[in-house]
């Protein structure tokens, strides 16, 4: 059976960012929601911060893409 | 942009204190800053703080009122649908008899108030007898009809159950293992056993067992009497009481809450801005006769300032108003006026924090990036129909207020910009567009994702490009040339960059994009001489790459939406159900993401490049009456 090693690379490009989207995501937002309900001002930055991991994955996202083409 | 401000600062005679803080405050336009000994005024301070003490004391029975009136009101439930729930001061200034008035009905909630709460804490304390009396109905009756054993019960919280385990042992090793124990199944908080024991054992269970951290529960004296029986049944009674209790008292703080809500709200407002003078004369600074306050005025109105005193005071008073110096920015307060089209979005500009006094304001160029990068996430006719719709909802909010207003003109913006990105991608709920044939789309930005890679990170260009120039503009106001230069230098590296990017692309790079990049970051770092200028020039990659995210949401969405029309295609009963769920849920992930991902390109990107946070607010003396 033929394996196309560009397939596998794009899927560990996106998968690998996904997960270490998830894990941080998953620490800030935990820490996020610990500091809001001491000071609910906190609430944009907050977003904002959770929102910062979803790069990797986004960047994953677009390498797979350049691979597969 | 940042209205811009003056220095004001007055002085007076000591009796003409009040009456300036007076026509302050009905001028509206005076911002009161920190008492300071003042550089203009060249008395020698003796005192801060210019206040009587007679008004000492209105002032803090005010307090004391507010104060009251605030723990009131978070007593009270919340409004009911459809009443107002924002109330303005009417009237100004409360007179006593009001006062009165307002203090008796803060008496009568807060006693309402503590008669709910003491009714629920002892309707929970029943509910827990009541439930273990008739779980263990039968082994209460034999065991009261007993002179050889005894009952004892405990009680642990649900998360501490392994406590009943250890318990358990320990009773083992004291009786002997001659004991029962029977747990309850009750599904509350708390987790109830009764055990019965040898009345002989009783010394030897309550020296080992109950000496320590664990200690039996016994019905409390009210409760108990002679005959199991009896005892139930008068719980039960209890618990009917208080249940009748609770109700009458939890529907007389909500007819409250519909009849009084607005009054003290309307209080509490017309109370603040009834003390704030009295605040502002704790920052008077005064020597033996004259006393003098600083603070800030929009620079249209502090002339207006000036005739108003002198024309009321006379020449006594004495009016110095000036520019601030670069260095007194930071200190100044800020306050935004954009055109029209733009003021809705300085409400997100002000969600970070409003800019620094002397540096750019954002908004204009917020309110039209924002809504480009959202409808270019977004790209779909159908749900920037339904996000008009919301939008329409958001309008329609009864008592929304300006923010509703501000909320509607925004999402009625990206809903433009998304049908517009719609039309031009050809995207009616997924690609269901294109299946119709009716419409042949400008750009397929599904498999054309090459080119749409190309235009965000152009778009990324410009936009950071736009924050550096908007940095440089800041420095060159500041009169900060060694930062001017860095922002200069952070211009030029982009260009070399998108320079360098084109020949990638084209295959053939040059050594004089190589040497002009090398000489761009040399310079940058020898502007601002420091690791972090060094560690700053890679991240403008990283901030340029960051857009690609509006090129990689869209097409999820893309992804997303087909999957809902091909289960809507299968034309079954179930695959129509979970193509309208699937769109439904694309939908929500379809707004939300795309704001946040704004957002965060604003804030973090955009703003990194120049934006600096304002300390303080525009918050003028206004006299209650006329706010």
């Amino acid at each position: 059976m033929e394996i196309d090693v560009t397939v596998i690379g794009a899927a560990l490009a996106v998968g690998i960012g996904a997960l270490a989207t998830g894990y941080a995501q998953a620490h800030i937002g935990s820490a996020a929601v610990a500091a809001l309900v001491e000071k609910k001002e906190l609430l944009v930055a907050m977003i904002v911060l959770v929102a910062i991991p979803e790069t990797m994955v986004i960047l994953g996202f677009v390498i797979a893409y350049l691979i597969l083409q | 942009m940042i209205v811009p401000m003056k220095r004001v600062r007055i002085a007076a005679l000591h009796h003409e204190a009040e009456q300036v803080i007076s026509i302050l405050s009905g001028l509206g336009v005076f911002h009161v800053s920190s008492p300071e000994k003042d550089p203009v005024f060249m008395f020698e301070p003796t005192d801060v703080g210019f206040i009587s003490k007679d008004t000492a004391d209105t002032l803090a029975q005010a307090e004391s009122l507010i104060a009251s009136i605030s723990t009131a009101l978070n007593s009270l439930p919340s409004p009911m649908r459809g009443q107002p729930t924002h109330a303005t001061p009417k009237g100004g200034w409360i007179a006593a008899e009001q006062r009165e008035r307002i203090q008796q009905m803060v008496d009568e909630i807060s006693e309402t108030a503590r008669n709910l709460e003491r009714g629920m804490v002892e309707l929970k304390e029943v509910r827990v007898y009541r439930d273990v009396f008739m779980e263990f109905s039968g082994l209460i009756e034999v065991v009261a009809s007993s002179t050889d054993v005894d009952l004892v019960g405990v009680a642990f919280p649900k998360e501490g159950a392994r406590g009943l385990e250890e318990l358990e042992v320990v009773l083992e090793k004291a009786t002997g293992g001659v004991y029962s124990m029977f747990r309850s199944k009750n599904e509350g908080q708390i987790q109830v056993a009764l055990m019965v024991i040898p009345i002989t054992m009783w010394d030897t269970v309550s020296q080992k067992v109950f000496a320590g951290k664990i200690h039996p529960i016994h019905l409390p004296q009210r409760y108990s009497k002679s005959t199991f029986a009896s005892t139930l049944a008068a719980l039960l009674e209890r618990d009917r009481e208080l249940s009748l209790t609770v109700n009458r008292l939890e529907a007389s703080l909500a007819q409250m809450s519909g009849e009084r809500r607005l009054i003290l709200e309307a209080a509490r407002k017309g109370l603040i801005g009834e003390t704030a003078p009295l605040h502002a004369q704790e920052k008077l600074i005064h020597s033996d006769r004259v006393f003098w306050i600083s603070g800030w005025a929009p620079e249209r109105d502090a002339e207006k300032i000036a005739i108003e005193l002198e024309s009321v005071i006379g020449p006594s008073a004495l009016i110095y108003a000036s520019r601030p110096e670069v260095e007194q920015w930071e200190h100044a307060p800020v306050k935004l006026s954009n055109p029209r089209w733009a003021r809705p979005f300085e409400r997100i500009v002000d969600l970070y924090a409003p800019p620094v006094y002397g540096s750019v304001d954002p908004t204009v160029f917020l309110a039209i990036t924002f809504p480009l990068f959202f409808g270019l996430i977004m790209g779909d006719v159908g749900h920037a129909a339904l996000l008009a719709l919301v939008g329409w909802g958001v309008s329609r909010i009864p008592d929304g207020g300006s923010l509703a207003r501000d909320a509607a003109a925004i999402i009625y913006r990206l809903a433009g910009t998304a049908a517009l990105f719609g039309l031009v991608f050809g995207e009616f709920w997924g690609e269901f567009a294109k299946h119709t044939e009716l419409y042949t789309p400008l750009f397929d930005r599904k498999h054309g994702a090459g080119s749409m890679l190309a235009v965000v990170l152009f778009i990324g260009f410009f936009h950071v490009a736009m924050g550096a120039f908007l940095g440089l503009v800041n420095a060159a106001r500041r009169k900060n040339w060694r930062e001017g230069l860095e922002k200069m230098a952070d211009i030029m590296m982009l260009v070399c960059l998108f320079w360098l990017g084109w020949q990638v692309s084209e295959g053939l790079v040059t050594s004089a994009a190589i040497w002009a990049m090398v000489i761009v970051f040399a310079v940058k770092v020898a502007a601002g001489w420091s690791v972090k200028s060094a560690l700053e020039a890679p991240r403008l990659v990283s901030n340029i790459l960051s857009y690609t995210r509006l090129m990689a949401l869209g097409l999820a969405a893309i992804a997303m939406g087909d999957l809902a029309n091909d289960f809507l295609r299968s034309g079954m009963a179930s695959g129509v159900a979970a193509g309208v769920a699937f769109h439904a849920l694309n939908f929500v992930i379809g707004v939300v993401g795309p704001v946040i991902q704004s957002v965060r390109l604003h804030y973090v990107e955009f703003f990194s490049q120049f934006f600096e946070p304002a300390m303080v607010r525009y918050r003028p003396l206004a006299d209650p009456a006329k706010t």
